[in-house]
């Protein structure tokens, strides 16, 4: 119970932080954008609307991770509300787990906005609606269910500039793994090889829910890919959440 | 007092907005660096990837749009066209199941700058991405029997078009209408007008009904055979009067 009044909290302040304007920034700009640029598209403009539509879908919830998830633990501790919190009888895991659910919850009430809006593109430029869309968009949430965690992680123990400056390494590094994995193998170094192995170990793997230009060329999705990616997603964001409150646990309020 | 503080305010802004709007209009005006420029280093597929982070489909799409203007401005004889192949290339690269781009960089290709072959060549990479796609085998056909005039080349790649699964009737009716009546000027108007009835670019619709008008009045004898189907007629060894 306490778990989902702190979620339900974090959600308010977040919907509070003006969020949904920018939701409705991005669907006027995906419409407008899809009409603008339909002439010079040379056939290909069901294909970017698609491809704009899922690919802003991303990078929208990104930019919500970083803009409302790293000043989120901070701003308790500056008003000092969390003295007052954690004097009730709330552990410290309730209270990340709270925070961490309050931030799903914006992200999926936003993404539903805008898959709505990506329906709306669709349908006012008649490309066809596929199921694959909908395996993507799932996937891209699933991606930030761990992008969320690694945020709370970080915001745990260090500042909120720091923390979106890790959170965004986190991403970049995530995205590009199978291009270090590529880079290692191409120096023929046997310890760049290892270190890069090791990293792709502890960095999430966000490649794994990128399936955009599947979805949009029909090219067949796996669901045992669709599986462990689930697995994975529960299993890595699980790992960071308790070593989170690992990290918290020692942290001393004054 | 403070209505009037508003109206200046709200003046203010207008006239600053404007003048900026006009200043930055004079600025490029007198720029004497092309828009062409910013194609002259143009990354590497593997740079382009890198600092996509995995928005691939999405920065293949944004350099398709300025391969579109960039032909467009060609066109308009703004620039050459030297780095158009570089574009294309890296388009397919980045999206290798973009079959719009393949189709039109390997009609420009072919068409716009005489590199058949390079058309050729783009389009079997789009095969070996996608071999289950009809379209582009479709389309080395067109090329090979409208632009080089090789009816044999063009009647095989219609039908290996029409042997890929699920493929329409479209490239069997051509495979046949090519071994039946090789080089004749019909069947060119045929492709053009199956490609103006399909396409979905107003570009490549504007290209086919300007070269069907051209070969029906050659068809009907109230024109000549026009000089682009006459200079490869010279070029592939066809007879001038064979339509």
């Amino acid at each position: 119970m306490t778990v989902l009044a702190i979620a339900r909290n974090t959600f308010r302040e977040a919907v509070r932080d003006r969020i949904f304007a920018l939701v409705a920034a991005f669907g006027l700009l995906l419409l407008c954008g899809a009409i603008v640029v339909s002439p010079l598209t040379v056939g290909a403009q069901q294909k970017m609307v698609a491809d704009f539509g899922l690919a802003s879908m991303s990078v929208f919830a990104v930019l919500v991770v970083l803009f409302v998830g790293t000043g989120m633990v901070h701003k308790e501790i500056d008003k000092r509300t969390i003295v007052t919190l954690l004097s009730k009888p709330i552990s410290r895991f309730e209270y990340l787990l709270g925070k961490y659910l309050g931030l799903m919850l914006t992200i999926l009430a936003m993404m539903a906005l805008m898959g709505l809006l990506f329906a709306v593109a669709l349908w006012a430029t008649a490309s066809p609606f596929k199921a694959a869309y909908l395996t993507s968009i799932a996937l891209s949430i699933c991606e930030m269910v761990v992008l969320t965690a690694v945020v709370v992680f970080f915001s745990t123990f260090t500042t909120p500039v720091l923390t979106a400056l890790f959170t965004l390494g986190t991403v970049v590094a995530g995205r590009l793994l199978p291009d270090l994995e590529a880079f290692a193998i191409v120096t023929g170094s046997h310890a760049v090889e290892r270190a890069t192995d090791i990293l792709g170990k502890i960095l999430p793997n966000f490649d794994l829910y990128d399936v955009r230009n599947a979805a949009v060329h029909d090219l067949p999705i796996e669901s045992g890919h669709v599986l462990w990616a689930v697995v994975y997603m529960v299993l890595y964001s699980g790992t960071l959440l308790v070593f989170s409150e690992l990290v918290f646990r020692h942290r001393e309020f004054r | 007092m403070r209505r009037w503080r508003d109206l200046i305010g709200g003046a203010l802004v207008v006239a600053l907005g404007l003048g900026a709007g006009s200043a930055a209009d004079r600025a490029r005006e007198i720029r004497s660096e092309r828009r062409v420029d910013d194609v002259l280093y143009l990354p590497t597929t593997e740079a382009l990837r890198f600092v996509s982070l995995g928005y691939e489909e999405l920065t293949a799409d944004l350099l398709w749009l300025r391969t579109v203007t960039y032909y467009g401005e060609w066109r308009e004889g703004g620039h050459g066209m030297a780095f158009f192949r570089e574009l294309a290339h890296r388009v397919v690269e980045l999206d290798p199941y973009f079959t719009d781009a393949y189709r039109f960089a390997a009609l420009v290709l072919a068409d716009d700058l005489d590199a058949m072959d390079e058309a050729l060549a783009l389009l079997e990479e789009g095969m070996q991405a996608m071999p289950d796609n009809w379209w582009l085998p479709f389309e080395a056909g067109f090329l090979e029997y409208t632009v080089r005039l090789d009816d044999k080349a063009a009647y095989q790649w219609f039908v290996r078009a029409a042997q890929v699964p699920g493929a329409p009737d479209i490239p069997k009716r051509f495979a046949a209408f090519v071994a039946s009546r090789a080089g004749d000027l019909e069947v060119s108007f045929e492709l053009w007008r199956f490609v103006a009835e399909t396409t979905q670019s107003e570009q490549m619709r504007r290209k086919a009904l300007q070269y069907m008008e051209e070969l029906k009045a050659a068809i009907e004898g109230t024109g000549p055979v026009p000089e682009w189907a006459r200079r490869r007629r010279v070029v592939n060894g066809r007879v001038e009067n064979d339509a």
